[in-house]
């Protein structure tokens, strides 16, 4: 452990957070409303590496409270406490921000894998948006979050779509919701070629077919839709025969 | 090896991406976003601050029975 003191700083090899001298007192960078005195901004900067737990050579926090409460102006509880929301305001920003790369990453992908499987695209954009958000409060704890995204936007489709009355799409008025602005919905919500074409496969080989464009295993699949992995692989067989003899049924009335 | 994949794949792959570049240029992935990170991290914050509040509260009654005691 090294706490190199300049005339104005303080700062230290193990830890990254630092003192400075504003030409009255010393103010540390996670608690800069204590005025310090020099020994005072130094047994905290060496508190901070003792908590950190890399120097065992040092002194041991007991002891440099005990010298803190000596000096008095700062106890070590305000320094733990003060470490603690700053690691915790960190740790915070660095997930925010991890989150947000994400979700503008991979957003349209997960809109498009629930388009395919025959969501209204403002329904797909509702589900998507609560998958995030779902997402974000589990950020912790998710390794894969595209896979993770995929499964759960999924289940919650099947859920919406066994809840809901099939209404067809001309019935429907589709609302602009915050990730689908009204006005976007129309150019947005056109078909392509191949939302047409799979409009007019049978419900379960659309889902088994669009599942496996974005990813899904066939173990995958089955899980979701309670089937075996073998009703699966006949479902995508029998979906991509279609699909070609759609193809070229287009092709020939062109 | 992606040349041999089968025609059908390569225009499944080719439809998928024109929806979601579509998609990226229609969706307001700002908005959702900003709607996301509120919607997690606001209940998280306010109730950071009325477990700070509770703990204040708390121990102004603390005192304030001690002081009935007394």
């Amino acid at each position: 452990m090294t706490i190199s003191t300049s005339e104005s700083l303080m700062t230290s090899d193990l830890v990254t957070e630092h003192a400075t001298f504003d030409g009255t007192a010393w103010r540390l960078s996670w608690l800069p409303e204590h005025a310090l005195s020099h020994r005072q901004a130094l047994l905290v900067m060496q508190a901070d590496e003792a908590l950190s737990g890399g120097c065992p050579d040092g002194m041991a926090p007991a002891e440099i409270g005990a010298l803190l409460a000596a000096e008095g102006g700062i106890s070590l509880l305000e320094v733990i406490q003060g470490l603690t929301d700053r690691s915790v305001a960190r740790w915070d920003a660095i997930l925010k921000s991890e989150f947000s790369q994400f979700y503008r990453e991979f957003t349209p992908n997960l809109v498009a894998f629930l388009v395919r499987n025959g969501a209204q695209t403002a329904d797909a954009a509702d589900l998507a948006q609560e998958t995030l958000i779902d997402a974000f409060r589990s950020w912790k704890e998710i390794s894969t979050p595209d896979r993770w995204c995929f499964r759960v936007a999924f289940r919650k489709f099947l859920r919406m779509k066994a809840t809901h009355r099939e209404e067809p799409s001309s019935d429907r008025v589709d609302v602009g919701t915050t990730l689908l602005g009204a006005a976007a919905l129309g150019a947005v919500g056109e078909l392509d070629d191949l939302q047409r074409l799979l409009n007019q496969l049978p419900p379960r080989q659309r889902q088994v077919l669009a599942c496996t464009m974005f990813g899904f295993s066939h173990y995958e699949i089955a899980a979701s839709l309670v089937v075996s992995q073998e009703a699966v692989r006949a479902n995508l067989m029998k979906a991509r025969r279609s699909l070609k003899a759609l193809i070229e049924q287009e092709r020939r009335e062109q | 090896m992606s040349e041999n994949r089968d025609p059908i794949d390569r225009w499944l792959d080719e439809q998928n991406q024109g929806l979601v570049e579509k998609l990226r240029g229609g969706l307001d992935i700002e908005a959702g976003l900003r709607e996301a990170l509120d919607t997690v991290t606001e209940p998280q914050a306010n109730a950071a601050a009325r477990q700070a509040k509770g703990t204040v509260l708390g121990a102004a009654s603390h005192r304030a029975v001690a002081t009935d005691r007394r």
